[in-house]
């Protein structure tokens, strides 16, 4: 997937997104269409409005992948920093930095219960303060735990909202 | 309470039908003016509680804060606060989100002046002046010029949203769920059409976020729509999850692809508190005036809201100034009016929130969300069954522009100091809060995930320049103006001719159409023009 300078960010995302929807709007009025009905007597049933909505979405995006493919040879200017970026960066490098924040909070979802609210929010605030500015680990190891450990005890002690313990339980 | 006061309220039938053609009581205009001294005393009577009081200051200093810290708005302080208020008093809460509302517009323009990065989107305008003022050693007058504009603007637009909320609501309550149904496809398409570069990506966006209204068990018959057999999605997609994912999570995942590329801008010190010249103060008096009165007449619009209205105001100024040349150079009318326009605009959005319970942007629409949370009814009912809440509401506005002055002029240079909080511990924190939130809504580590995810569709968004914001109020509005869609054709036995026999409806909806077609027109137009360019 190396797009041409011509065939920059404008044209790949807007068609490409305008291209998935069609097929997943018309699928989910099949799966809409498909459920069995409450036999309840309506003068609009529910599945009126989710038909409705994805219909014009289909028209939406159809029209938003034709407005993409026509007007290819110009990509507005507010496109133009993403598809130099693209350009010049392989797409692992691009969003390295967007892929590692969202790896920390997958991460943070997965350990929270089982190891606790302090030690996981410990981690997670140590881990996305080194990953945006390398360096400062006392600072950073400072904060995580003023952090977790003040934000616990206000949420359990002062507002009496229940979070996990965890192993420090 | 501190006082004790008769209150007068509107007193409508319990049950209307369409087409009843509901006539208001004919009361004189000192009867009104009565009933609107009743009522405001009996919102002060709430909002000079401690409590409230209380709340009300905390609002405005973290409106203030999340105003002067750049890419945290007040969409994301809202959302991350929500999950909190949950448990506190309905009153107390909505003063605090609204004191974070307003509060933002006047922290915004700190960053603008002192850094040139503005804290907000509705103060990108003002570094235009702001920013060369400081530059020339005029820092403390501007800081104050905006703090003072934004306290004449918004005790002004309070006190045009006391006399015109309830004469609104009284309106409102002429409509059925076919004007019900009308208005709500009104906000969506002027935010819709409005929000974006491209119309058609703010309309893809709201028809997103009116398909995620969608999922969850369908209220009238029971049936299970798109949850593809995933429990927790039964109730739904909870707004507050994907508040704070297309805003916060995205904001932070925007920044931190951009963290490494850019360093920190240079700030300008201000020492100690500040005041402007009797000369400056009169050279803004003007635009102050203009300022605020094309901001409240443009935030009462749906989706038009403060950016778009500073922009307004700015180019009114420049326009009729004997002198346009000095604008960009350090005219103090280029930070008086936008300034004022953002304020004013901030407080006439929360008009039709609370006399027609329609939000005009995300901030709002979140707002409307916590209402309905709350167990209040957002509408015109409002001012009647809450009469005690909404004139609370508008009374600790009055309160919390005293506030925010008396924050801002003496202790700007406390808040520019936030400026100087590493990037790296500000996002780190605003994650943290983010998944703290969410998780604490119904403790389930599920939501972790949804905010990622819409964290994931708000990044993409962000970029590719597909505005949120539509997609968050199609969520919000999405299942009520379903409901409303179903009991308009309930009571015309499915005839869909409902909407445009009966006049108001179809007077809002002739509204809603020419905002849809007007910006298709002006898109295309230029398009064309810039194809014939080349």
């Amino acid at each position: 997937m190396s797009p041409s300078p011509s065939s920059k960010s404008w044209v790949r995302f807007d068609p490409l997104l305008a291209l998935v929807s069609i097929p997943v709007a018309v699928f989910l009025i099949f799966v809409e269409l498909e459920t069995p009905k409450a036999n309840i007597p309506q003068a609009v049933g529910p599945e009126v409005m989710p038909i409705g909505i994805l219909l014009l979405l289909v028209v939406n995006a159809f029209v938003l992948f034709v407005q993409a493919v026509y007007g290819k040879g110009k990509p507005p200017a507010a496109a133009a920093p993403i598809a130099a970026g693209a350009s010049s960066e392989s797409w692992v490098k691009k969003y390295q930095a967007v892929l590692l924040v969202l790896a920390g909070l997958i991460f943070y979802g997965l350990i929270l219960v089982p190891i606790g609210f302090i030690l996981a929010t410990t981690f997670l605030i140590i881990y996305e303060a080194r990953l945006l500015q390398p360096g400062k680990w006392f600072r950073n190891a400072g904060v995580g735990i003023g952090v977790s450990v003040g934000v616990y005890l206000i949420f359990v002690k002062l507002l009496n909202v229940m979070l996990p313990a965890g192993i420090l339980g | 309470m501190l006082f004790s006061f008769r209150v007068v309220t509107l007193t409508p039938p319990l049950s209307r039908e369409p087409g009843e053609g509901d006539r208001v009581s004919n009361r004189g205009k000192d009867h009104e003016v009565m009933d609107l001294l009743a009522n405001l005393s009996l919102g002060f009577s709430h909002a000079l509680s401690w409590q409230n009081i209380l709340f009300c200051f905390v609002g405005a200093l973290l409106g203030t804060v999340i105003g002067v810290l750049p890419g945290i708005g007040p969409v994301v302080g809202i959302s991350l606060l929500l999950p909190i208020t949950f448990s506190m008093n309905p009153t107390s809460a909505v003063i605090m989100l609204a004191g974070i509302y307003y509060g933002s517009a006047y922290g915004g323009s700190t960053t603008s002046i002192l850094v040139n990065a503005p804290g907000e989107a509705m103060s990108v305008v003002t570094c235009l002046d702001g920013y060369e003022m400081a530059k020339q050693g005029r820092a403390k007058s501007a800081l104050a010029t905006a703090a003072i504009g934004s306290f004449f603007a918004g005790t002004l637009a309070t006190i045009a949203t006391s006399l015109i909320a309830l004469p609104i609501a009284e309106f409102a309550l002429r409509f059925a769920p076919p004007e019900f149904f009308a208005l709500m496809f009104l906000a969506m398409t002027t935010v819709g059409a409005l929000t974006a570069e491209a119309p058609l990506k703010g309309m893809f966006s709201t028809l997103i976020g009116l398909f995620l209204a969608m999922v969850g068990i369908d209220q009238q018959t029971g049936q299970v729509r798109f949850t593809f057999g995933i429990a927790e999605l039964a109730d739904g997609i909870d707004f507050v999850v994907a508040a704070i994912g297309l805003f916060a999570v995205a904001e932070v995942l925007v920044q931190a692809e951009e963290i490494s590329r850019t360093g920190a801008p240079e700030r300008f010190q201000v020492q100690g508190a500040y005041w402007i010249s009797w000369q400056e103060l009169k050279d803004s008096f003007k635009p102050y005036c203009r300022g605020t009165l094309v901001g409240y007449l443009m935030g009462a619009l749906p989706g038009i809201g403060p950016t778009t209205s500073s922009f307004l105001s700015y180019a009114l100024e420049k326009k009729i100034s004997k002198h346009p040349e000095r604008f960009g150079k350090g005219a103090i009318e280029g930070v008086a009016g936008p300034e004022a326009a953002n304020n004013a605009a901030s407080t006439g959005a929360l008009v039709h929130l609370l006399a027609l319970g329609i939000p005009g942007s995300a901030t709002t629409a979140i707002m409307l969300g916590a209402f309905i949370v709350y167990g209040l009814q957002p509408g015109p009912l409002l001012f009647q069954k809450n009469p005690d809440f909404v004139w609370a509401i508008i009374a600790s506005m009055y309160i919390g522009n005293v506030i925010l002055l008396i924050l801002n002029l003496p202790l700007v240079n406390l808040f520019a100091k936030l400026l100087d909080l590493p990037a790296a511990i500000l996002y780190s924190l605003v994650l943290t809060f983010c998944c703290v939130g969410v998780f604490t809504l119904r403790f389930a580590v599920l939501d972790i995930f949804l905010v990622l995810g819409f964290g994931v569709i708000g990044y993409f968004m962000k970029k590719h320049k597909y505005p949120a914001a539509p997609m968050l109020l199609a969520l919000v509005l999405g299942d009520l103006m379903e409901q409303a869609l179903r009991r308009s054709l309930a009571l015309s036995d499915g005839d869909w001719t409902i909407f445009f026999t009966r006049p108001i409806s179809l007077v809002i909806l002739v509204i809603a159409a020419i905002f849809l077609v007007i910006p298709l027109i002006m898109f295309l137009r230029r398009k064309a023009r810039s194809r014939g360019g080349n």
